[in-house]
């Protein structure tokens, strides 16, 4: 006992490959794709139901996420409390979200209430009927929810960075107002569903203990959605050019200045997406980035500050992102650019470059680890239509990267004369 | 139902094994019986101001995350009014790296002026960050002192003020330390693909040899019975009336705290639960409107809160929720209703046995609170809550006199 040596470390092991999940993908008989993960579920069934039916497909603005919305609102044959109340009765939640580029119902019970749950869940698909009523209050929280966003300086400057990097009329850019929530009609609510909530525009991803019967009792239920034809990704106009001097916006009782910093990125369907993506885990994606190093852990500036990436089909973006010390915001911004030019110019020591190897092979690993866990990672491989090779590319390219490539990737991907900065609070 | 091993170190520490084969990796969650319960009225936010320099390495580790990294795991820790928790997801093969890391820091920590200093300022900015520069973010700072004039809940964790952040010396860090962070004051749970064996030689091997520690009696004056309602009146840049309400309610091993939590899941508990349907849907009084408890170990509180429509004048907000709270006793929920929240705690409670990260959470908690086999037992103690159990209870609780409210009024 009294030779325990602490201040060595306890061998361990370097983690070379993750064995990635076996995903079974097939087809309902309507011509619905889904994918399926099995493993440790505890008796939980997940299924998320995937439209083409997010904010890029309408032109007007918020007819998508009303649309999303208010399929718990009512259907031609239940009340939207009927529905809730049979739903929970069951202890069966269920989640409609909405984003750029898909609606998406989340539905999770316990296996033995999956067929009450897929039953409701196609009457939702299908006969949502979007009365005026509940509407009027989706609308009324929508624009309680914006007041409160505009008094919120993160969602300011993020908000203003994209419309200044896309332009206000593409979809990321898109400005927000209490007009344009008012402007939304029932018949905008019902045309877009009938266009978007079928078999055509829909994919699935099951996360059962077994799936095996699980396929067969959905296959019973959502063979039903009609059809409809597939939707294509409009094209978004051109991003507009952009100014390197940050923007500010002044907001008075303040006690923090929001700071958000975004370029152009690129997505995983791109030959250099994992040597970015290395690249910005090292500069700022993890508690031991650089910019946390710097600004959090060296000089007290922040609690934290990341750098992540969004990714569409029609636009990713790199975004830097912290609330500041009141006054700190000039200082912080050098630092951040004194940390590109280091990942541009300082090749990464080896140290650094094993902890970030490490680092990424571990979260990879816990990021297959068990069957929800993983639905993460499908969920971004359906985004673009590749296959999970592309994690066991990530695994080759995080052992192979060498420091040259890092800077590299640096040079192409942290470039500071693309980046729109804004700054919101008392500069 | 969650299998586990659980044995007591000599000097103390709790140990508590699951084992999943299926995953592969483990979670290691050490969970020390400290929180801003145990702190000085005039140096609030204390507990939590340290769990950040637990960071900032120990006697014999400078650097915990980079080691914690390199092995290919993550971490994190929170703190609570009654405990501070610290847990590691890590590969299942490199389980050791989490006992080396953890018992250093329970051992002996590395601290400076210099590493105080700058975790000052990151807790200070958190504060901001999360309290401060959020519309409506102080509402809770400010409900607790309404609600609680005596106990240490009337400070939220990240404490009273940034002042007593800023004032807290390197003396009462270490004094902190020594006090609480001890095998004796903590609990050790491992969840993952690991064995009991294995982890008893690694508990064994690495939190064996740190000593027994004196560990400071904190005298809690409970709370005393509210007697007569209290109402504050606020105003701040905010875009839209809100109210809070809080109502005293059972402590946390109390057979009533679980109609409690049950009575909020009526009212509020998912879309077909009575103030969204009534409150925001019928009466058109709430834009947004929930209810929640704080589960606090000792006696909690129940909060009603709305974002009002305008128009609606804060006693209408009040007495509509009063109302709705009021029916709970006037009139015997149904069977159907009851057994409907009951429902949905089953599929929770088998959401939450999933995840080695959150097995390992939760039988640490059940353990702090007196067995880590509650998590077992915790469906039959909600299916004893009756119609006339959850009324009584209702009456209690949402009597006048136990109420604290706040009118956060939006400045024009």
């Amino acid at each position: 006992m009294n030779n325990l040596d602490r201040t060595k470390a306890p061998s361990f092991k370097q983690i070379e490959s993750i064995s990635l999940p076996n995903l079974t993908t097939g087809r309902l008989s309507n011509g619905i794709q889904f994918t399926s993960i099995s493993g440790n579920a505890n008796d939980v069934v997940q299924i998320d139901i995937f439209f083409r039916a997010g904010a890029i497909f309408c032109d007007k603005p918020y007819v998508a996420a009303f649309c999303s919305q208010m399929m718990y609102e009512g259907t031609t044959k239940h009340t939207a409390q009927q529905i809730a109340d049979e739903l929970e009765f069951y202890g069966i939640s269920l989640t409609i979200q909405s984003d750029k580029q898909f609606a998406n119902l989340s539905i999770m019970c316990l296996s033995k209430y999956a067929e009450h749950a897929l039953n409701l869940v196609l009457e939702i698909i299908c006969e949502s009927n979007f009365p005026q009523n509940e509407l009027d209050i989706i609308k009324n929280q929508s624009i309680q929810d914006l007041l409160i966003n505009q008094e919120k300086t993160t969602q300011i400057a993020r908000k203003e960075m994209y419309t200044t990097l896309y332009g206000a009329n593409h979809v990321l850019g898109r400005k927000q107002s209490i007009d344009l929530i008012n402007a939304v009609s029932q018949s905008d609510l019902i045309n877009f569903h009938k266009k978007h909530y079928t078999a055509a525009n829909c994919h699935l991803v099951i996360t059962s203990n077994q799936s095996s019967n699980l396929i067969s009792l959905i296959d019973k239920h959502l063979s039903a959605i009609p059809q409809g034809q597939k939707a294509i990704y409009p094209v978004q106009p051109q991003m507009p050019a952009i100014s390197n001097n940050p923007i500010i916006i002044e907001k008075e009782n303040t006690v923090q200045s929001s700071l958000c910093i975004g370029s152009q990125g690129i997505d995983i369907t791109h030959p250099d997406f994992n040597d970015m993506y290395i690249c910005r885990i090292i500069f700022g994606g993890f508690f031991g980035s650089r910019l946390m190093k710097n600004i959090r852990e060296d000089k007290g500036l922040t609690y934290g500050i990341y750098a992540s990436s969004v990714l569409y089909p029609f636009g990713s973006t790199l975004i830097i992102g912290a609330d500041i010390k009141q006054g700190c915001s000039a200082q912080t911004l050098t630092e951040i650019r004194n940390e590109i030019d280091r990942m541009q110019n300082e090749p990464i020591s080896a140290n650094e470059l094993s902890i970030a190897r490490n680092y990424i092979m571990g979260s990879m690993l816990q990021l297959f680890d068990g069957p929800f866990n993983s639905i993460q990672a499908i969920n971004l491989i359906n985004q673009f239509d590749v296959t999970i090779d592309h994690f066991a590319q990530r695994q080759q390219r995080v052992q192979a990267i060498t420091p040259n490539e890092i800077m590299e990737a640096a040079r192409k991907y942290l470039v500071p004369e693309k980046m729109v900065t804004v700054i919101v609070g008392k500069p | 139902m969650i299998k586990f091993d659980r044995f007591t170190l000599d000097n103390g520490l709790t140990v508590i094994v699951h084992s999943d084969p299926t995953s592969q990796t483990a979670t290691v969650n050490l969970l020390y019986k400290v929180g801003a319960r145990n702190e000085r009225p005039e140096r609030t936010g204390f507990a939590h101001l340290f769990e950040h320099l637990m960071f900032e390495g120990s006697k014999n580790v400078k650097d915990f995350d980079h080691q914690l990294q390199l092995a290919g795991g993550d971490n994190n820790a929170y703190t609570t009014n009654d405990y501070t928790n610290y847990y590691i997801n890590l590969p299942k093969q490199n389980l050791e790296t989490a006992f080396w890391l953890e018992s250093d820091r329970m051992l002996e920590l590395d601290l400076t002026q210099e590493k105080l200093d700058i975790q000052k300022g990151v807790v200070i900015e958190e504060f901001n960050q999360r309290y401060l520069n959020q519309p409506y973010g102080d509402w809770m700072l400010k409900l607790r002192p309404l609600a609680y004039k005596k106990h240490p809940y009337r400070w939220a964790t990240i404490g009273m003020d940034t002042s007593h952040i800023a004032n807290a010396t390197l003396d009462e860090v270490k004094d902190f330390f020594y006090s609480f962070y001890a095998p004796n004051n903590a609990i050790l749970s491992v969840a993952g693909n690991v064995e009991t064996e294995q982890v008893k030689q690694l508990a064994e091997k690495w939190f064996g040899p740190i000593p027994m520690r004196t560990i400071r009696k904190c005298v809690i004056e409970p709370e005393p019975e509210q007697t007569a309602p209290r109402l504050l009146n606020i105003e701040g840049n905010v875009p839209c009336n809100s109210i809070y309400m809080a109502y005293h309610m059972a402590d946390r091993r109390s057979p009533e705290f679980y109609t409690a939590d049950l009575i909020t899941d009526i009212l509020a508990g998912g879309d077909s639960s009575r103030i969204p349907l009534n409150l925001i849907k019928r009466d058109k009084i709430f834009s947004q409107a929930n209810a929640a408890i704080t589960g606090s170990y000792d006696s909690g509180l129940v909060i009603l809160q709305g974002k009002m429509n305008n128009g609606i004048s804060f006693e209408q907000a009040q007495e509509a929720l009063q109302n709705e709270a009021d029916l709970l006793w006037k009139e015997l929920v149904s069977n159907h209703e009851l057994q409907k929240v009951k429902n949905c705690l089953e599929i929770k409670k088998a959401v939450s046995e999933i995840g080695n990260e959150t097995k390992a959470e939760i039988l640490a908690i059940g353990e702090m609170l007196g067995d880590a086999n509650l998590i077992n037992s915790i469906v039959e103690r909600y299916q004893h809550v009756t119609p006339e159990s959850l009324a009584a209870e209702a009456k209690k609780i949402f009597s006048v006199n136990n109420r604290s409210t706040i009118f956060y009024k939006a400045r024009n």
